[in-house]
């Protein structure tokens, strides 16, 4: 076993079981999950669907639009905590690499903060499953959570971590609501502007919840065309996916120069960070 | 907990240099951003007469997002509690100073979103509006702020509450002046336990929590 593997292995078990013993973060995230399955379940979008599971599908992308957007808003100061002055140095004298363990700073935390919604769905999958007697309901809401939520909420954390460092905290909480609703739910017939809302870069996971969660095709394209609002179909749902996944990676690399730039004397804040 | 000032204690600051510290202490980025935000909304159009449903919409909700963000921000920011604890001035007049400025800041940025919409009747109604809303989640902000004892936490509550107002509220309340009714009976249920919480102060000194 590297070196590595060992310094991501270690901190995400020391900063999940620090986050799930603090409380804070997964209680803070209470009131939003009970808001998004509220909204889910008087929705009718969700309500107007016949079959179960496909109900299920659409859930979990109404639980995705309103309860994931807490955890970019939640996590957004995690990576300025652990840049403050004095702190690199320190943790630079460990064996494990500055990557593994931003890595797992924001894996350990984002583990604790999603479990709530994640429970949250597959609970709804569990009442649906009984309900209708068929197991396809939960099979929808554990699919949902890993190839839908899991990304989404690894996007939207990683850009609130690189929001957080470039800008004062509380400001990048606010980019990150309207970034997220930019990307998700607000299409160009709403908005004047561009917007990566029903296209195969949207991290709303609509192409997940259609192709393979049984939720009607306007949530993956929402009546676009072009190159990158293809029609929903198992190719595009993958295609969403890996995107989303790169766009993470991508935000995760930026905010990993960043820190290293910040590490080595350009630009340091002292004090008020916030 | 607050020491009492002794006779011979003279109060170093109490023109406005207190006004202009406690304003670096709030973060003057955040002094800044509502009036900043109102007028890029003017400025998009998207503040103005006739910017339709989307532009209303962004002018009426992202303000008091701001507002409540802001104050979870400056509540749960204040790094040396335990030395404010040891002042004659009690921590809740120090924050209290600091949500006042906020305060003006948040009312400044609804007067110039509300001037876009002049010499319509409807002004006077959103900059009400803004209002409300933002003192609602304000004080939502500062009771989960001092309630959590985290930014991070008072944050995502702040959210929940802007949310649950704009897809929820706002359809049980649909008539303008019962929702401003209803949002300032929220921020005073709101702010009483925070108040409370803050002049007892004891419970801020673990804090240290992002």
């Amino acid at each position: 076993m590297t070196v590595t593997w060992c310094a991501v292995r270690g901190s995400v078990r020391y900063e999940a079981r620090m986050a799930a013993r603090d409380r804070v973060l997964w209680l803070s995230l209470l009131p939003l999950t009970g808001l998004a399955v509220l909204l889910a379940l008087s929705s009718p979008a969700v309500a107007g669907q016949a079959d179960a599971a496909g109900r299920i599908g659409t859930t979990v992308v109404v639980v995705n639009t309103f309860a994931v957007v807490g955890l970019g808003v939640a996590l957004a100061g995690r990576l300025t905590q652990h840049s403050r002055p004095g702190l690199t140095e320190v943790l630079d004298t460990t064996p494990g690499g500055r990557t593994a363990r931003l890595a797992g700073v924001l894996a350990g935390a984002l583990a604790v903060a999603l479990a709530p919604i994640a429970v949250v769905v597959v609970l709804l999958g569990v009442a649906a499953s009984v309900q209708a007697s068929s197991v396809a309901p939960l099979a929808h809401a554990v699919l949902g959570v890993v190839t839908v939520l899991a990304p989404a909420a690894l996007a939207i954390t990683t850009f609130a971590g690189l929001a957080g460092l470039l800008l004062p905290v509380a400001l990048a909480r606010v980019l990150v609501v309207a970034v997220w609703f930019w990307a998700t739910q607000l299409s160009p017939s709403i908005v004047p502007v561009p917007t990566p809302t029903g296209t195969v870069l949207s991290p709303l996971g609509g192409y997940q919840a259609v192709a393979w969660l049984g939720a009607r095709g306007v949530w993956a394209n929402r009546q676009r065309t072009g190159a990158l609002s293809p029609p929903p179909d198992s190719g595009s749902a993958l295609l969403n996916l890996v995107l989303v996944l790169a766009l993470a990676a991508v935000f995760f690399l930026a905010a990993r120069l960043v820190m290293a730039w910040r590490a080595d004397g350009h630009g340091t804040r002292d004090g008020a960070d916030r | 907990m607050n020491l009492a000032a002794l006779p011979g204690y003279v109060r170093g600051m109490h023109d406005w240099r207190l006004w202009r510290y406690e304003a670096r202490r709030a973060g003057r980025h955040l002094l800044v951003a509502p009036p900043v935000l109102a007028g890029v909304l003017l400025a998009t159009g998207l503040g103005l007469r006739g910017a339709g449903f989307t532009g209303a919409w962004l002018a009426q909700s992202a303000p008091p997002l701001v507002a409540g963000l802001a104050v979870a921000a400056v509540v749960g920011g204040e790094r040396a509690a335990e030395l404010h604890l040891s002042l004659p001035t009690p921590l809740r007049t120090t924050l209290g100073r600091r949500l006042a400025l906020l305060g003006a800041a948040t009312v400044l940025g609804a007067l110039i979103l509300a001037a876009g919409l002049l010499p319509d009747a409807h002004a006077l109604s959103r900059f009400a509006a803004l209002c409300a809303f933002g003192a609602m989640l304000g004080a939502a902000g500062a009771w989960s702020a001092a309630a959590l004892r985290s930014t991070a936490g008072a944050s995502t509550v702040v959210l929940a509450a802007w949310l649950a107002e704009l897809f929820v509220l706002d359809r049980i309340f649909a008539a303008p002046a019962v929702r401003i009714v209803a949002q300032l009976v929220l921020a005073a249920l709101f702010a009483a336990p925070a108040s409370r919480l803050l002049a007892e102060g004891r419970g801020l000194i673990e804090g240290g929590r992002e």
